[in-house]
């Protein structure tokens, strides 16, 4: 049997303490039967928590199966048969067709509509309860119960505590099982299981099945005990008996609700002699809780012996294979021929293309990388290719067979995997476990309720081969929340080798990760291909270059080159699409005097800034800084960290190290408000204007005292003024452009920065765009983001280039603009 | 047969408005805030026991004193218990609210006690009027009338004042709004007051209605829920138009079915759940579903 960490099985701890309940309850003045009380709401608790604190579902439905239930083994008992047994199997059996029966309806739903169905059921039940006197007896509940057997009060005593530890024992495996472990990653990541193969609404439902059958027999054990059953349980205010008493206890961990339906019932019990007023307390003390430990009882006491970690089931592992056992992960015979082979696919979002007549073909046992300029296209193909996402036309072949119309998961049966560009593991599982649930996907085993997971033939091998494959074995115990960065990555990468995949497809793997994280990761991939075959997206242009066996370009969802790495860094498309033509682009008057500016006091100074989300690290030690009446570039390829940095600067993200000065003001951790009533105002990447209001109250909203006019601002840029009444979401690209950098300007500014202004937008209106930048900057410094550097050379007296996360060229852009060896190394696809 | 169902769909008018009025603070609270609202039931009927004791002390002006004070309890519980739980497990402030719900529930009963008080209509207000086939009692009718006055101000409010078009955008991107210079902590706390406020004054309204007791927050809490499901999450017309259904609905079954008169909304909820869970005029928001 699989201990618990202080070493004494939680079962066990129960049972004491029920055992002992009768015999000391009535030494603080409460009845004995107290204690048969508090074991029937430990099992009510349980059932709940099976659903919210292993399964992460919010059902307000407890109340209802615990309702209905008892008034099923109140009548089974007054109309049908007296032995109380019977009845409350009766009870249980009927309790487990209801929860299959809501289940199947409500389960169609998700997330808050999940939840707010099960409160209207719930209601639904109360009412009809409530006015269906002739059987349930309305107000006055249901009276006559009789108990033949059992009939005092200690033997009933006994009998319940019997029943409540083999339903907790029942639990117990089953939470220990290869059904319970998948509820468990469902609640972390229900769509990453998806991926894996699972079916989760099967899975749910299963779990919505079991909670309502366990706490069912809760509400059947009741009616006995009172010999009587009420409405009042199922009104909704009683729905939150089990969230009270699971969160006082703690949600995430077994014993938890044991502790708190001790709580709930004792206080409730003794209070109620004291005042009249006893909820009181309750909601003061449900509200301190949730203030300060959320983990409820059980955090408290874990806290107390140094640990945080949760005990929703027993912390061990199983035993590490013996080195030599099982070394790497299994080789299988590798595949040859074309594994893959898109034709003709077609993809739109309304207006933006994002695949347009895409043809791609993938050998066996290589790695093809996918690249381009920009962001879109690549992550949907992706997408398209693993059924996330279904295309618009076109077909795609997967080891010969037409896998076009597939679903996610047979296309994983099939033999595609892919890793995620946002790490996408299960944030409360440990490593270990991410892993095996990934290969438990392919086990005949893995819907089972009552064997134990831990001993599924072959499956705690191949876990433990795939974590040393990646290098993380020494890391199998920790839990996926406190891994660093690049471990994430790796175990990304486990995750998905572990389905056995003929082809991988790996998006954007080193993002956010350090230059020696990097090398481990491009180390392991190179042990992976052969034996898999790898499509890779990557915007780290050195390694995807020294990686890839093939490499496809996309621009704006076409396909514009592919061919061997040393071909694309000489393919004047390539060069094109990256660093632009320079042609039918209108010329600025050149004459900068960038001489002068030299001299003042930078306006805008950052030193030294690390930046990332959550353990990611995406900017390293940044440096750069904007003079008075300067425009300067910030250029660099895709995923490098400019938008990361003109977040950092506005407030949107907080740096974890170094300092940014504004005006000789430190704005290093102001909040994005005060930062804007400094002086620096953004045009973020996708324009960010508010849909739902027109032009004129985009602009208004962010006007203040010392702004332009907002005749001037349509001055500007008349096509404004003509659609000022026109909502948002009715703009076009263009105009929601001009539209953001005019909102920009209706407070007072000193800086202005702004993301990839051209983005989207057609030639003609970028030259719109264009000369309003240009007319701006008489008025305001600017720090401008791009990656067409055509454009913006000619805008700006000194650029910056960014590569991973740092600055690699500072100086004048004419420099940059003459140097185009640099320009290709540095921004285009060069070596 | 006509006349009474006439008079009832009037009756289920008023009783509509008044749900509207409910649920428009529930919902204006979820788009800017993302939270659901347990404690908005007990708000409502703390406005109508300030009321009942204001009026001892001010007479009329209990009126808007009352969900005044009903605003600023709501600013106070934003600020104090919600704004720690921001950024924490999303689940937090939903049984953060659940607790409040059940305190001043509690609360209410240990200082006004359990026992329903009643509230009269000022004189002016008692009595019927007779038009026609339709018979309604004056103050459903002066209900009528100022609920819908309510919306209509409210609906100015977040069309033309600077706060409202905050809240309108705060809705869509409220990382937006703050990158504009404007403090959305205060903003956060004021939307919660508003919804408390108007909370407040429905209970207000509510009083001669139905009977001042501590469990009146139920009777408003769950139709809050459904018709803002029912009419979208989010949306200021959903909630008017489904308000009215659900108000009209239950009239009428009072009439001809009333043992499943209180069972009908939530079948209504069940229903839309099922075919339209973004609600008849919601928009899809995905951190919904």
């Amino acid at each position: 049997m699989s201990k618990f960490k202080p070493g004494l099985h939680p079962i066990l701890i129960a049972a004491a303490i029920y055992l002992a309940l009768p015999f000391v309850l009535p030494q603080f003045g409460s009845a004995a039967t107290i204690g048969t009380e508090i074991a029937i709401y430990t099992l009510y608790a349980l059932g709940f928590n099976l659903l919210l604190g292993y399964t992460g579902l919010v059902s307000f439905g407890a109340s209802a199966f615990f309702g209905t239930a008892s008034y099923a083994a109140g009548l089974a008992n007054i109309y049908l048969v007296q032995n109380p047994l019977l009845c409350i199997l009766l009870a249980t059996v009927f309790a487990a067709a209801l929860g299959l029966a809501l289940g199947i309806i409500i389960l169609r739903r998700r997330g808050i509509y999940f939840s707010l169905l099960t409160l209207a059921f719930t209601q639904l039940f109360y009412e009809i309860t409530f006015k269906w006197t002739d059987l349930t007896g309305g107000e006055n509940g249901l009276q006559g119960v009789t108990r033949p057997i059992l009939s005092s009060n200690l033997s009933y005593h006994f009998f319940v505590v019997a029943v409540v530890l083999g339903g907790m024992y029942a639990v117990w495996r089953i939470v220990h099982s290869p059904f319970g472990r998948v509820l468990q990653a469902i609640r972390d990541n229900g769509q990453r299981v998806r991926c894996l193969g699972y079916s989760t609404t099967r899975y749910q439902l299963g779990a919505f099945v079991l909670s309502a059958t366990i706490i069912g027999l809760a509400g059947s054990l009741l009616t006995f005990l009172i010999q009587s059953v009420y409405a009042d349980n199922l009104n909704w205010q009683h729905a939150g008996d089990p969230v009270m008493m699971t969160i006082l206890g703690g949600i995430h961990h077994f014993l938890g609700p044991l502790w708190g339906s001790m709580i709930f019932i004792v206080l409730s019990d003794q209070l109620s002699s004291v005042t009249e007023h006893w909820w009181l307390f309750f909601g003061g003390l449900l509200i301190a809780f949730l203030l300060l430990s959320p983990e409820g009882l059980s955090g408290i006491f874990l806290r107390a012996a140094g640990s945080r970690r949760w005990t929703l089931t027993a912390d061990v592992l199983p035993p590490r294979p013996s080195a030599g056992a099982a070394g790497e992960a299994e080789a299988g015979t590798p595949a040859i021929g074309m594994i893959l082979a898109v034709r003709e696919l077609n993809k739109s979002f309304g207006s933006l293309v994002v695949a347009e007549n895409v043809n791609l073909d993938v050998r066996a046992g290589t790695l093809h990388s996918l690249i381009g300029p920009n962001g879109a296209g690549k992550t949907t193909m992706f997408n398209m290719l693993t059924g996330l996402v279904p295309s618009d036309g076109g077909t795609v072949l997967f080891a010969g067979r037409d896998i076009t119309g597939q679903p996610a998961h047979e296309r994983v049966n099939g033999g595609i995997a892919r890793s995620f560009q946002i790490v996408s593991v299960f944030r409360d599982l440990t490593v270990f476990e991410t892993v095996r649930i990934a290969v438990q996907a392919r086990s005949p085993f893995r819907a089972s309720l009552w064997r134990d997971a831990y001993k599924l033939p072959g499956v705690n091998d191949k876990a433990w081969a795939l974590l040393a494959s990646v290098g993380l074995s020494e890391r199998a115990g920790e839990i996926c929340a406190n891994l660093a960065h690049g471990e994430q990555r790796l175990l990304e990468i486990a995750v998905a080798i572990a389905t056995e995949p003929k082809l991988l497809l790996l998006d954007e793997p080193l993002a956010g990760l350090g230059d020696a994280e990097r090398e481990r990761i491009v180390d392991l991939v190179r042990r992976l291909v052969g034996q898999h075959t790898i499509l890779l997206i990557e915007h780290d242009i050195d390694r995807v270059l020294s990686l890839s066996d093939r490499i496809t370009v996309l621009h704006q969802g076409r396909v514009i080159a592919e061919g061997a790495p040393n071909e694309i860094v000489e393919h004047p498309a390539v060069m094109e699409a990256y660093l632009g033509s320079g042609r039918g682009v209108r010329a600025v008057e050149t004459a900068i005097a960038v001489a002068q500016k030299a001299e003042s006091e930078a306006l805008l100074k950052l030193e030294g800034i690390d930046a990332g989300y959550g353990k990611s690290e995406i900017l390293h030690d940044l440096t750069l800084e904007v003079r008075p009446g300067e425009v300067v570039a910030l250029l660099g390829r895709n995923g490098v960290g400019k938008t990361t940095t003109l977040r950092t600067i506005a407030g949107a993200l907080r740096s974890r190290h170094g300092r940014s000065v504004f005006d000789g003001v430190n704005i290093t951790h102001l909040s994005p408000d005060r930062i804007n009533r400094l002086g620096i105002a953004m045009v973020p990447e996708g324009r960010r204007i508010f849909p739902n209001l027109t032009v004129s109250e985009n602009l208004v909203l962010a006007a203040r005292d010392g702004g332009w006019a907002i005749a001037d601002v349509y001055d500007l840029f008349p096509r404004l003024r003509t659609h000022k009444d026109a909502r948002g979401e009715n703009l076009s690209g263009g105009e929601r452009q001009m539209l953001a950098i005019a909102r920009a300007l209706m407070a007072p500014q000193k800086l202005i920065l702004l993301d990839e202004p051209f983005e989207g937008l057609a030639p003609a209106v970028i030259d719109e765009v264009l000369l309003a930048v240009e007319r701006l900057r008489a008025h305001t410094s600017m720090l401008l983001v791009e990656h067409k550097i055509d454009l913006v050379l000619h805008l700006a007296e000194r650029a910056y280039v960014m590569v991973n996360g740092q600055i690699v060229f500072a100086g004048a852009s004419a420099t940059l603009q003459r140097d185009t060896e640099l320009q290709q190394r540095l921004l285009g696809v060069g070596s | 047969m006509t006349a009474l169902i006439i008079s009832q769909i009037v009756n289920g008018l008023v009783l509509g408005f008044l749900y509207v009025l409910i649920a428009i603070g529930l919902s204006i609270i979820f788009g800017m805030l993302g939270v659901v609202n347990f404690a908005h039931g007990v708000l409502f009927a703390l406005g109508a026991y300030f009321a009942l004791t204001l009026r001892d002390n001010v007479g009329p002006w209990a009126i808007l004193l009352a969900p005044f004070f009903v605003g600023l309890v709501g600013m106070l519980i934003e600020s104090t218990l919600l704004r720690p739980l921001y950024g924490k497990e999303p689940l937090l402030g939903l049984f953060m609210t659940f607790g409040i719900a059940l305190f001043i529930e509690e609360l209410i009963r240990t200082l006004w006690g359990a026992a329903g008080r009643p509230f009269n209509p000022p004189a002016l207000l008692s009595g019927f009027i007779v038009w026609g086939p339709i018979l309604v009692t004056k103050y459903r009718l002066f209900l009528l009338l100022v609920t819908a006055t309510i919306l209509l101000a409210l609906w100015l409010f977040l069309q033309r004042t600077r706060f409202g078009r905050i809240i309108r955008a705060g809705s869509r991107d409220a990382e937006m709004v703050s990158l504009l210079g404007i403090n959305l902590r205060r903003v956060f706390t004021g939307v919660f007051g508003l919804g408390a406020a108007l909370a407040g004054v429905a209970g207000v309204l509510a009083a001669p209605l139905w009977s001042v007791v501590p469990s009146m927050a139920e009777q408003a809490i769950m139709p809050a829920f459904v018709v803002v499901t029912i009419g979208g999450l989010g949306s200021f017309g959903g909630a008017v138009v489904s308000g009215l259904l659900v108000g009209v609905s239950v009239a009428l079954t009072i009439q001809f079915w009333p043992a499943a008169s209180s069972a009908v909304m939530y079948a209504l909820m069940v229903v839309v759940l099922l075919v339209r869970p973004r609600g008849l005029l919601g928009e899809s928001w995905e951190r919904f579903e």
